[in-house]
């Protein structure tokens, strides 16, 4: 039984594959932002920036959404609303990954639109002592159609 | 050509087409209501430019593979697996970075096995007794590396005390499984299991990542294993789960195609 990594080295060694050196480097150069997570706080605060969708330009989030995060990070969230009306006054706990989409998910709308506004989302992320937290204002958008969502200081 | 005729790169092609296409017709109701809110519940944000909140762009960019998944599936030919490897690979990337649609994992996994039919399309049907060689192991770096993106982000005192499964799946969730262990078990003892559970994944995740350095049979056979059981926690993870068993497959018949004398020609 031959193990594929000692066979992918033979093979590459005779007559390099451009293109499976290319994937395979990709795999790595993103590896190497992941292990560097636990490592370098620099690193996880702008992981979990990433997530909260604050302080990246778009250029570079665009350019690391390839990274895979499933459920990373101890993220939580809580949502303040104005009292009154059919919905509670505040909602919160743990997120999977991607903060934002409590906002920008199909079914989060809905329910931002069908409660009094303004309301503001306050996100928390945590990764090994390194913490980061964002808060958005949430407003009817213009004509009451659809959300118009502004990064905030704090509630 | 059927699929049993296929040479072993068209198959292995096949294979992880096939899943990312299930996954795309099973999802298409869930994007259809996507759309329509999108379209309807506009979202004026400080992030997105108005072209990545564009209803039309992500109708496009998940609808358009169907165009080339199954002509591909019914009847593939050298240029049709290329073409469908480039869009399968746009599509995704437009989704991953789309307004309504970037957060999901599917498209993460997707774009990754996009560039994998790519290079299957490109130089593994130009060279396909190298490719039964180098194949396997892109497999397998793809899945160790969907898993250590994974892993990382939860290795943390909560995942390890179970809280944010507890919270997200045990405690709230409406999928069966979570129901009826909230029926039957104690909310003590239901606190228990969810820390067993995240215990579990957060250890399972790491050692999948090591998962490049094993054999190709026990690497595909493990990936199977662990992707029905990601399924069975929660039935909406098929959309990752599939991919991965897609990409799984295509390793596998990459390296068993190996052992063989001939390895032909698309």
């Amino acid at each position: 039984m031959t193990l594929p990594i000692l066979d992918f080295i033979e093979a590459n060694a005779q007559k390099p594959d451009r293109a499976a050196l290319f994937l395979l480097s990709a795999m790595l150069f993103f590896s190497c932002f992941i292990l560097l997570l636990p490592l370098s706080a620099t690193v996880r605060r702008a992981g979990l920036q990433r997530f909260q969708l604050a302080r990246w330009p778009l250029a570079a989030w665009i350019a690391f959404q390839p990274l895979p995060s499933m459920y990373n990070f101890e993220n939580r969230w809580e949502v303040i609303r104005p009292p009154g009306g059919p919905c509670s006054e505040q909602v919160g706990g743990f997120v999977n990954h991607h903060v934002y989409n409590r906002i920008a998910l199909f079914n989060g709308r809905i329910r931002f639109v069908q409660c009094p506004l303004p309301a503001w989302v306050h996100f928390r992320s945590t990764y090994m002592g390194t913490t980061v937290e964002t808060t958005y204002r949430l407003d009817s958008g213009p004509d009451q159609h659809g959300l118009t969502v502004t990064p905030v200081a704090g509630p | 050509m059927t699929w049993k005729d296929a040479p072993p790169v068209t198959r292995a092609f096949l294979a992880l087409t096939a899943s990312i296409c299930a996954v795309r017709i099973l999802l298409i109701w869930q994007y259809l209501v996507i759309i329509v809110i999108q379209a309807h519940v506009p979202l004026r944000d400080h992030f997105f430019p108005w072209v990545l909140r564009e209803p039309s762009l992500l109708a496009g960019a998940y609808f358009a593979p169907l165009c080339t998944e199954l002509p591909v599936l019914l009847r593939p030919s050298e240029r049709r697996m290329r073409r469908h490897a480039i869009m399968v690979t746009l599509s995704a990337a437009i989704l991953l970075v789309h307004q309504a649609s970037y957060f999901f994992a599917t498209w993460v996994v997707v774009f990754w096995a996009g560039l994998f039919l790519m290079w299957m399309a490109g130089s593994a049907l130009d060279a396909p007794r190298h490719a039964c060689k180098t194949g396997p192991l892109l497999a397998q770096a793809l899945i160790s590396f969907w898993f250590l993106g994974g892993a990382v982000g939860k290795w943390t005192a909560a995942y390890w005390a179970g809280e944010p499964f507890y919270d997200m799946f045990f405690a709230h969730h409406h999928y069966l499984v979570y129901a009826l262990l909230r029926l039957w078990v104690e909310p003590g003892t239901l606190r228990v299991v969810a820390t067993w559970f995240s215990r579990s994944v957060v250890v399972v995740e790491t050692a999948m990542a090591f998962l490049v350095f094993l054999p190709a049979r026990t690497a595909s056979a493990i990936t199977v294993i662990v992707a029905l059981g990601m399924w069975l926690c929660s039935w909406d993870l098929f959309e990752v789960a599939w991919p991965m068993i897609g990409t799984a497959l295509a390793g596998r018949i990459l390296s068993a195609a190996d052992t063989l004398p001939s390895t032909r020609r698309a």
